[in-house]
């Protein structure tokens, strides 16, 4: 399939799945998935890196419309496309990304994918919640919120990608 | 010169991130001031025709539930006064007479979108400019106080819940003494009235309402009921912890209230205030 085809697929689904399904669902106030980053962490890893910028900001900036929240998500979805770049340098396996490389469980195993996507939603959430509630007084509660947040989109995350970008059938 | 160019050329992503994260500054900071801008109107009018046709699905699996509610409501408002049933038969209703004067009239309006999720919550209805909605108008249901409009486009506008760290309403306790109320961020049922005195009569139990400090709400309509209060360190004041009658997952219709004289109080207000 069309790789530009998949992307945007792939974006409707988180749309629709975050603002008509998970922003309905009240789990706790320690515990308010944001998983879109999804689409940007599933990018191709040699993609160029300022249009990984340029769409993380798009991308958030469409997500502030549906929460009304100015700006927010575009400012940490922009840092986390931002810091995707160094930390997949940082992280790259032994034997090199190939060309046309994504950073799936199917090419590159489980616990380098955990890896990969974990400490990027933490950042994303953490920066998010701090924008969202600009008091450093409330620092660790923020923390807090955005560990057990970052749990379950990372859950989301394995979940949905194993649908999107299925192990190949032999 | 050149060595500026240098520098620019290799630092060119970081300074690309810079930029976007100043754009969304910008765009956090211009959110919270007043505007009426083309690209808020705009925004708010896609959203709120996008959400309109998702609520036209939703609305039929509440359907029944609705109903009973309906029925309920009519029921009730028609063994109220004439006054309420009013309301409702027509869409907005003004008294005319000589000895009573009406302060307050009542627009009834669907939400057709609601965030409970987050720190700062809003809510959605189907009625705008169109309706004559203004900003900072007060919004109830018929058990309880919702917000205060924020927003508002042609067809639709949106509305400040009391579940926003912003929020601030003037509440009365049953002896008279008021304090402001906010929301703690944390249970979407308890709000926290501050800077109540010491000497003030509490129950638990008691029912709170707006006072009449409040530009915004008419005053005595009913907010919550009382929790629980302590006296925080020392502190010279009550901190009471108020459990608010409205249920924000199933909000559905609500009332927006239009100070009639408005305007004037503001203009008498602004020129002898300063």
């Amino acid at each position: 399939m069309n790789l530009i085809l998949k992307y945007f697929i792939l974006f409707v689904f988180l749309v629709f799945m975050q603002v008509f399904v998970f922003q309905k669902i009240y789990l706790s106030t320690y515990c308010v998935p944001f998983f879109y980053s999804m689409l940007i962490l599933n990018l191709p890893v040699f993609f160029n890196r300022y249009y990984v910028l340029l769409i993380s900001f798009l991308v958030g900036w469409f997500f502030d419309f549906f929460y009304h929240t100015g700006g927010i998500h575009a400012a940490s979805l922009s840092l986390l496309g931002y810091l995707r770049y160094y930390w997949l340098k940082l992280i790259e396996p032994s034997e090199r990304y190939e060309e046309n490389q994504i950073p799936v469980v199917r090419e590159m195993g489980r616990d380098w994918f955990i890896k990969y996507i974990a400490p990027l939603v933490l950042v994303h959430h953490l920066f998010l919640f701090m924008l969202e509630t600009f008091q450093v007084r409330l620092f660790f509660d923020v923390l807090i919120r955005s560990i057990f947040s970052s749990i379950i989109s990372v859950g989301l995350i394995y979940f949905f990608h194993l649908v999107f970008f299925p192990f190949k059938q032999r | 010169m050149r060595s500026l160019l240098l520098f620019i050329l290799n630092h060119l992503y970081g300074l690309t991130f810079v930029f976007i994260q100043g754009v969304s500054i910008y765009l956090i900071y211009h959110n919270n001031t007043y505007t009426s801008s083309v690209l808020m109107d705009f925004s708010n009018e896609m959203a709120g025709q996008w959400y309109e046709k998702k609520m036209q699905v939703y609305q039929y699996f509440n359907l029944k539930k609705e109903n009973e509610q309906l029925a309920l409501l009519n029921a009730e408002l028609l063994n109220k006064s004439y006054y309420a049933f009013k309301i409702l038969s027509a869409k907005e209703y003004l008294v005319k007479d000589t000895i009573i004067q009406q302060e307050y009239s009542f627009i009834n309006a669907d939400v057709i979108n609601s965030t409970f999720n987050n720190q700062k919550n809003y809510i959605t209805l189907n009625v705008g400019r169109n309706m004559g909605i203004q900003r900072d108008m007060a919004v109830i249901t018929n058990n309880g106080i919702v917000g205060s409009i924020k927003d508002v486009s042609e067809h639709y506008s949106t509305v400040i819940t009391l579940l926003h760290r912003d929020f601030l309403v003037n509440g009365m306790l049953k002896d008279g003494s008021c304090g402001p109320l906010s929301w703690n961020g944390e249970s979407r049922k308890i709000l926290e009235m501050n800077d109540v005195p010491l000497h003030a009569k509490i129950k638990i139990g008691d029912t709170v309402y707006t006072s009449h400090f409040s530009h915004i709400f008419p005053q005595m309509i009913p907010i919550g009921t009382v929790e629980h209060f302590e006296r925080k360190q020392k502190n010279s004041f009550y901190t009471v912890k108020v459990r608010i009658f409205t249920d924000f997952n199933s909000i559905k219709h609500v009332y927006v209230v239009r100070h009639i004289y408005k305007k004037e109080l503001d203009s008498l207000q602004k020129k002898s205030f300063e």
